[in-house]
């Protein structure tokens, strides 16, 4: 029952799914809302998945304060900020939309914002001296490397214009065009090959979960 | 270059520009090493993203999806209107609108965070996440191979048929006038494609043709990653100028004249 039921419903859910995608759904009407409805039950869930991971956090947090841990004064930090945002998007929003709560907006603009945004301009300095060991010219592979990375980010900078006018490099060889040719052709022919592998990696796990030989979604398997 | 007087702290606007710059600089102090106010701001990170998606799912998703639905149906059931409650018209065929049916998902929620309130019926959640994957691979079969394999392989061999005018017509597409570079292009991005394909070929030992192959494959691989590493360079470097640009112009009011 505990696996039998589980396995029986991905069969069926992603079954009808994958044919659904090719019935003309316009002309049976079951069908399409059946489809949509499995759609929207999606959108739903993936919210309490998320409130899953949320709860998570905050117990794995709480056991660190319970446990009375060198470092659970942080875990205070988690557990309060998470409850007061929270609280003020939850409780304090009026009407449909919460764009019109003030106060969620204004925790937005001046917590949120500024941290995500230098948390991840701090990448900038480790990308630097990650670049540093990575554009070490030893081989032929390396070299391409770091020849495509210097060339895209001179040429993306107004200074790619300007070393590129002053070495006389017009049109299609002066440093922005060939930034750009880089991104447009070689960069899309390998991004191109690892999306096709992606899709054909996704199809056949996809195949393997509705078919129930891959069944690591339900955990250790007790 | 003319130095303002700090944002001024009395205000709201300006006890937000002082927690922003406060926040920036903490996180700008691991730079020099692993600190109190790194680990501050790192936590508070957490958790105010945290809050902060807690909220934006519920209003933009949870609620118009699913409590509003289910409170149209309840009234409708109030109402005595059955079929209307559970989205069905007057004939009994399924309406758009699901009201009660959404008690569905409402359940399969609830299972699913049965694993914080019930050990013993915790094993419930699985039927949840078989519900949401199968779902999900279900789509993933045929939008996995339309988007990402057959339109990927179409448009690596799109141009030659546009520099054909009797091919581009045949296959509804625009006609175009081909240059020797779009030529050149054109081949450029079939043999990286097919070349970094084959680099990912397991199936044979990697022996003459193949070799060469895999060996083309690594290179536009290498460009590609080369870019990639180039792109992501200069946007994080485009963060860092923002913020540096928020902390001397908007905290420090430095302007350049």
């Amino acid at each position: 029952m505990k696996t039998k039921l589980p396995v029986t419903i991905a069969f069926l859910t992603g079954l009808f799914m994958a044919f659904a995608y090719f019935v003309e759904r316009d002309n049976v009407a079951w069908v399409r809302i059946l489809y949509e409805e499995l759609n929207q039950n999606n959108i739903v869930l993936a919210v309490f998945v998320l409130f899953l991971g949320v709860g998570t956090l905050l117990i794995r947090h709480a056991k660190k304060i319970r446990d009375k841990n060198s470092d659970s004064i942080y875990s205070w930090v988690v557990i309060v900020s998470t409850l007061a945002v929270a609280y003020i998007g939850l409780f304090q929003t009026t009407g449909e939309s919460i764009g019109a709560n003030e106060n969620f907006q204004w925790i937005f603009n001046n917590f949120q914002v500024p941290l995500s945004a230098t948390m991840f301009s701090l990448l900038a300095f480790f990308v630097a001296s990650a670049a540093y060991r990575a554009f070490r010219a030893r081989n032929t592979e390396a070299t391409l490397l770091l020849i495509a990375a210097a060339i895209v980010m001179i040429g993306r900078v107004p200074i790619g214009s300007v070393i590129s006018d002053s070495l006389s490099l017009t049109g299609s060889f002066s440093l922005p065009a060939i930034a750009e040719w880089i991104l447009d052709i070689p960069n899309t022919a390998a991004k191109r090959a690892i999306t096709i592998g992606i899709g054909l990696g996704m199809t056949a796990t996809a195949i393997k979960i509705i078919f129930g030989i891959e069944r690591t979604y339900m955990g250790s398997g007790k | 270059m003319i130095l303002n007087l700090i944002a001024p702290l009395g205000t709201t606007e300006g006890l937000g520009i002082w927690i922003a710059a406060f926040l920036t600089l903490c996180i700008f102090s691991f730079l020099y090493k692993d600190n109190p106010f790194y680990k501050f701001a790192e936590h508070l990170f957490v958790g105010v993203s945290s809050g902060y998606y807690i909220s934006i799912y519920y209003w933009n998703t949870l609620k118009p999806n699913m409590i509003d639905e289910l409170v149209k149906g309840f009234k409708a059931l109030g109402q005595g209107n059955t079929q209307k409650a559970f989205g069905l018209d007057e004939s009994g065929a399924v309406m758009a609108e699901p009201h009660l049916r959404m008690l569905i998902p409402l359940m399969l929620g609830i299972f699913i965070l049965l694993i914080f309130i019930s050990r013993k019926n915790a094993w419930l959640s699985r039927i949840s996440f078989a519900w949401y994957i199968g779902v999900a691979s279900g789509i993933a079969i045929p939008t996995a191979m339309s988007t990402r394999v057959l339109l990927q392989a179409q448009g690596s061999i799109r141009d030659f048929c546009s520099y054909n005018s009797d091919c581009a017509t045949s296959a509804g597409l625009d006609p175009q006038v081909a240059t020797t570079a779009l030529w050149i292009n054109a081949f450029l991005l079939l043999i990286g494609t097919l070349s970094a394909l084959a680099y990912f070929f397991f199936s044979l030992p990697s022996k003459g043709a193949l070799k060469v192959m895999n060996k083309v494959g690594i290179y536009f691989l290498m460009i590609s990653f080369g870019a990639s590493f180039g792109y992501t360079v200069m946007a994080r470097i485009s963060l860092l100028i923002g913020r540096l640009q928020f902390l001397f112009y908007e905290w420090l009011g430095i302007t350049i004249s």
